[in-house]
């Protein structure tokens, strides 16, 4: 998939847990953690309206497109 | 408690079903052993019940009726076989896969052949003797149609699903 999800960085420069931030939104931090490991097929505007109303961040922070021919292998 | 109450149904329906496989099986071999008897004997049955009204053309159109049977057993075991299947995966916990769509599809081919089967029987009843007894069954060919149907919508609802899964 040519789309990451920097969940992760979002939530570090906010100092947030993935357990504060499933509270916030309402989403299981077993959902979560799909969504951050880049496990997820598809992101409900929902969720991403949620998730960016918590981490005070436009959708574009959150998504990311790399063409996989492009992404550092090591990542 | 509520989940032993509402599971009890689907047990029954597993059992039925289990029963039903092998009354099915059993009723083919009785068919099977008949219709060998009537061609095996079949000039002693005419000879002592020619005074009940039973020709050679009479005892033919019988022994039609009974492969006509002989063809349903198999056609009702995919039936059968197929829908408790279907049950154990409502047992399971998780009947809309894609299995089960494949499975109501062979279960409405099975109940098309039935059907035809049926007619079949019907046209034989019909030229043999009234008291055999045979009427048109619309209900049988609205199952067949519903089957389909079901058949169609339950596909659709499963790739639905599996679309659904991994979206957060």
């Amino acid at each position: 998939m040519a789309i990451l999800v920097t969940l992760d960085d979002r939530l570090h420069d906010r100092r947030m847990t993935l357990t504060e931030l499933a509270e916030r939104v309402g989403i299981t931090i077993a959902n979560l953690s799909v969504l951050k490991t880049g496990k997820a097929k598809a992101i409900r505007l929902s969720t991403l309206n949620a998730i960016c109303a918590a981490l005070e961040c436009q959708p574009g922070d959150l998504l990311t497109y790399t063409p996989d021919d492009q992404r550092d292998p090591s990542s | 408690m509520t989940e032993y109450r509402s599971e009890r149904p689907v047990v029954w329906a597993e059992h039925l079903l289990k029963i039903l496989i092998w009354l099915n099986w059993i009723c083919g071999a009785v068919l099977a052993v008949v219709l060998v008897g009537s061609l095996v004997f079949g000039d002693d049955i005419v000879r002592r019940s020619a005074t009940d009204g039973i020709t050679p053309a009479s005892l033919g159109l019988v022994r039609i009726a009974l492969g006509i049977g002989l063809v349903t057993v198999p056609l009702a075991h995919v039936a059968l076989t197929r829908l408790r299947a279907i049950v154990a995966t409502v047992r399971g916990g998780d009947p809309f896969v894609a299995a089960n769509a494949r499975r109501l599809t062979a279960i409405a081919w099975a109940l098309l052949g039935i059907m035809f089967c049926d007619l079949g029987f019907g046209f034989v009843a019909m030229r043999n003797d009234p008291q055999m007894g045979w009427s048109f069954s619309l209900t049988g060919w609205l199952a067949v149609l519903l089957l389909f149907v079901l058949a169609r919508v339950f596909d659709h609802g499963t790739r639905l699903r599996d679309e659904i899964e991994g979206t957060i």
